[in-house]
């Protein structure tokens, strides 16, 4: 087991090689001198030469990618944003606090209310119940989150006042974007656990545990639920990581100051370096949390963890197994 | 034996047209389930409405969408404006209406890049598997490692900020994805005998690839670019409200969003419309998408 | 083989079983008026081609039909005496409470063998955890007991007691069946329902969970409704055998009766059809035309368009069993009683 997490891991080291590679043929495809606008309109020719220079700019292709790639392995560089003249990586890591937590937030609440929810409307199928979530779900997950958002603030903000308009400063500038990302969040766990239990419930082993004169409740929890929350975990996983990329613009609509809205403030400077920065930012994390998720799946499925391990219950351990009847 | 009667047999009885039905094939059955499903019919309603609004838009619109009522800027909902007028008063329905225009051909022409070329990739992993299909598939991987929207964003942002480049860009977004659902489809047949024995009569690898595995590969791939279709209408519209692809006068619904969100506070209704055009389109395609998921599962009676 | 003297109560005893499937495309009617009784100790064969009803009947007495869809229309099934089928119009506390008395039954007093074992066995649990789960369910026992009485069920079907722990998907198809044996017998049950169990299975395989079934029977006086297509299986370990078409049965004997003096057209031909050891023949005779379509019944002899023997006379009514000899009875207008013409 432990060779195969090794392994896992260690195949993040040439995804995250790729991912910076592309991010890199991108930035050298991008319009604009990096020197010219990092020195600002005033600059002279030959101080843009020797800025040109200094960024490595003058030097072949292929030097410049292997620079790039060590610069941020080694020292975490990500240039420079062309607004701040600071380095991009700590911008980002100043914003990425207020980003983790909202998509943190929002998968919890996604689980909490989501898996249950998904779980009745499967066994409830047919029923009210079941339409009713069904017709709510496919609505919610059509809505735009930012518009949403613009909805809600409109409401609650403009209209009843009940709520800031921007910003985190207190706590309950926070309401509102955790509850719109929830939602999203909410409505996918519900599609994704309803159609998995459905699935599952129409299996053949669940026959046989009904032959076997087991209860409905047991039957729910013990076969039903064990089988169908397997897809649904890793469908969690990766929901985290929609979290953290797909937020951006609800960021910019309650102005929290998030990698997402930093992002969104860099496109509409141009300020390349940042926005590159910042998406390269979020791909790496991206890339660790589906790692965690790969390594958690095979855990949490003893079909793949068999696989992995191969472990076999040797003579010895079923002696010790049958003792335990002995002394009971 | 001697029939007993119920009530199910009565009601069937009576809706037979009486003598044998005709013959049917899967994708017959896989309609007849569709056009049951009520929710399928009305995104299917829903789409229909959208495409003729956006093919007819001159005709429906009650103005151009540049036209400027000077006379009445920023106003609210009225009897000549039946969604209000823009801070240069510009009439909101047409420029809703105008806007079908712009969303829908972009997520078509998204979606169909994306099947050209995902459809391509994943086609030939499945077909030639091996050293291959490994190859590809871990390139599709870091690949799919930068979310979809940001890696358009970038793009957009490396090739020129208008329309044609945002389709590329967004079709780069989609694709490692479409590549896998075709390769998954075909994985699925590609092991059957039928294409064994077509290779012994001496059926090329071009002419098995296209007759045979590829109408088998229809269901799910029909399935996922209905979807598709709903994700990307709503990416299309996340990156105009950020400025990226399709830049302001034009009535792209996303767009609309965006100016009209510096009025929040004093024209709300300028965001609700557009808002509400985007989330029905989507729904039209959503709908549509779980109906066909529900009439492609064989086993749902 | 000793012809078994009727003994005791039944286990099971249907009558005029009828079970329709409602569907949105016409109603299939799979089961049509079936009787029969089995005694302890009995092993019945019900045999018959694909889509004739068979494991229908199995789920009826299961009450495992899937309800929606399948509705029991009439009929009977008394196990061990006691009615299984509510009145339609019964109340739901009613219902409630027969399904609750179905599970004491379900796994104790009456198992079932599936007839795919691959699917059959929960693909996240482990095997000897399947097993110790029925027996916990109806023994008084602890955990750790049950779990040794499942270990003794393993051996008991020739699977070593160390991989209880192991998962389905560790198995072979052999295996598995094997472990859905052991589950359908870990609480003695009184009578054993099994559809088909060596379909999915080789030959080798058949023989050993065939041998462990008569071994069974021998043992605890299990008896057994065998559901099979093959004539074989029956000959080598039923008693009783059933023939059935079209959802209703043919004809009903002993296999001596059945093997050597079969009268129906349908078990004629079925017979006619095997391949012979002895003889030569350059063609195989099938049974004549297809099998009828269940939503498309007709009001007389369902097997009129196959048969060789009809004539207008069978168009006309519907036929009732005729006993042609004590305990055999056949339901053709043409069967005659031993004796007659």
């Amino acid at each position: 087991m432990a060779r195969y997490i090794i392994k896992r891991i260690l195949w993040i080291i040439p995804i995250m090689f790729g991912v910076i590679t592309i991010i890199f043929i991108i930035s050298s495809l991008t319009p604009g001198d990096p020197a010219a606008s990092l020195l600002g309109a005033t600059a002279t020719q030959e101080e843009i030469d020797a800025m040109h220079h200094t960024l490595g700019l003058d030097q072949p292709l292929i030097k410049q990618w292997w620079d790039y790639i060590v610069g941020i392995v080694t020292r975490f560089d990500l240039g420079n944003s062309y607004q701040t003249r600071q380095p991009v990586i700590n911008e980002v890591l100043a914003r990425f606090p207020v980003t983790l937590i909202l998509a943190l937030l929002a998968t919890v609440i996604g689980i909490v209310v989501g898996v249950p929810l998904g779980v009745l409307s499967a066994l409830k199928q047919y029923t009210w119940v079941d339409n009713v979530v069904l017709v709510f779900s496919v609505l919610l997950i059509s809505l735009p989150n930012f518009w949403l958002g613009m909805m809600l603030l409109n409401i609650f903000s403009v209209q009843l006042g009940w709520l800031p308009s921007y910003g985190i400063t207190s706590l309950s500038g926070w309401v509102l974007p955790i509850m719109v990302a929830g939602l999203q969040s909410v409505t996918q766990n519900i599609r994704i656990t309803r159609s998995s239990m459905l699935e599952v419930m129409r299996q053949d082993y669940i026959r046989t545990a009904r032959a076997k004169g087991q209860t409905n409740k047991v039957i729910v929890t013990k076969h039903m639920l064990r089988n169908a929350l397997i897809p649904v975990a890793t469908s969690v996983g990766s929901g985290l990581g929609n979290q953290l990329g797909g937020n951006m613009a609800l960021e910019s609509v309650f102005s929290l100051p998030g990698v997402g809205n930093y992002i969104v403030k860099a496109i509409t400077a141009v300020n390349t370096p940042s926005m590159l920065g910042g998406i390269l930012f979020v791909a790496l994390v991206f890339v660790l949390v589906n790692m965690a998720v790969d390594i958690s799946y095979v855990i949490i499925d003893p079909r793949l963890k068999t696989r992995v391990t191969g472990k076999k219950m040797s003579k010895k351990e079923l002696k010790k197994m049958l003792a335990k009847q002995e002394v009971a | 034996m001697s029939k007993i009667m119920t009530p199910a047999m009565e009601k069937i009885n009576s809706r037979r047209k009486g003598g044998m039905r005709g013959r049917s094939t899967p994708a017959k059955d896989a309609w007849r389930r569709l056009m049951r499903n009520k929710m399928a019919i009305v995104g299917m309603i829903i789409i229909i409405v959208l495409l003729l609004m956006a093919i007819f838009a001159p005709l429906i619109a009650p103005y151009g969408y540049s036209d400027m009522d000077v006379i009445n800027m920023l106003s609210g909902p009225s009897k000549e404006h039946w969604f209000g007028t823009d801070q240069l008063g510009r009439d909101m329905l047409s420029r809703c209406i105008y806007g079908a225009r712009i969303t829908l051909p972009i997520a078509i022409f998204t979606v169909a890049l994306a099947c050209l070329f995902g459809g391509v990739l994943g086609v030939l992993c499945a077909y030639f598997s091996g050293q291959f299909d490994n190859i590809v598939m871990r390139i599709l991987d870091i690949w799919g490692s930068i979310p979809g929207i940001m890696l358009s964003i970038a793009v957009v942002a490396a090739l020129g900020n208008n329309m044609y480049v945002l389709v590329i860009g967004l079709s780069v977004g989609a694709v490692p994805n479409m590549a896998r659902t075709f390769r998954g489809a075909i994985f699925t047949v590609v092991d059957n005998d039928y294409v064994e024995a077509s290779r012994s009569i001496g059926a090329g690898n071009f002419r098995i690839m296209f007759k045979h595995l590829l109408p088998n590969a229809v269901g799910p791939v029909i399935l996922a670019v209905v979807q598709l279709l709903g994700v990307e209408v709503l990416c299309v519209s996340m990156l105009s409200f950020l400025g990226v692809g399709v830049q302001p006068p034009t009535p792209e619904w996303g767009s609309l969003l965006s100016t009209g969100k510096e009025f929040l506070n004093t024209a709300s209704y300028l965001c609700i419309f557009p808002g509400i055009f985007i989330v029905l389109t989507v729904l039209g395609f959503n709908l549509l998408g779980d109906g066909l998921r529900d009439a492609l599962d064989p086993r749902l009676k | 083989m000793e012809r078994i003297i009727k003994k005791s109560a039944p286990v099971v005893e249907v009558k005029d079983l009828v079970v329709h499937y409602e569907t949105y495309d016409g109603v299939v009617e799979a089961v049509n008026g079936v009787s029969f009784s089995i005694e302890p100790k009995d092993v019945l064969g019900l045999v018959g081609e694909t889509g004739a009803g068979k494991t229908t009947i199995a789920l009826s007495i299961m009450q495992l039909l899937p309800m929606p869809p399948s509705r029991i229309v009439q009929g009977s099934i008394k196990l061990d005496g006691e009615e299984l089928i509510l009145p339609t119009d019964a109340k739901k506390a009613d219902k409630k409470a027969m399904e609750k008395k179905m599970q004491e039954h379900r796994g104790k007093k009456v198992s079932m063998i599936f007839q795919d074992p691959m699917t059959a066995l929960n693909p996240v649990q482990p095997i000897g955890d399947q097993i110790s789960e029925v027996i916990e369910l109806h023994e008084k026992m602890s955990k750790p007991e049950a779990e040794k009485r499942a270990c003794d069920m393993l051996e008991m079907v020739g699977i070593r007691a160390e991989r209880y722990k192991d998962y389905p998907h560790q198995l072979s198809g052999g295996m598995k069946q094997r472990v859905v044996i052991a589950i359908a017998l870990a609480c003695s049950p009184e009578l054993l329902i099994a559809d088909e169990p060596t379909t999915a299975l080789d030959v080798t395989i058949q023989a050993q969970v065939l041998n462990l079934m008569k071994d069974l029977r021998n043992r605890f006086g299990t008896a057994m409704l065998l559901i099979t297509h093959d004539f074989g299986i029956v000959a080598d370990i039923c008693n009783k055998c059933a023939v059935t078409y079209a959802g209703e049965i043919v004809e009903i004997g002993s296999v001596e009766d059945i093997f050597d003096h079969p009268q129906h057209p349908y078990t004629i031909g079925l017979f006619d059809s095997i391949p012979s050891l002895t003889k030569d023949v350059k063609r195989l005779t099938p049974v004549q035309g297809q099998t009828i379509d269940p939503n498309d019944l007709p009001q007389y002899c369902s097997f009129y368009d196959r048969c060789s023997k009809c004539t207008e006379e069978c168009k006309g009514c519907s036929p009732k069993f005729v006993e042609v000899r004590p305990g055999h009875l056949v339901k053709c207008i043409f069967a005659h009683k031993e004796g007659e013409e």
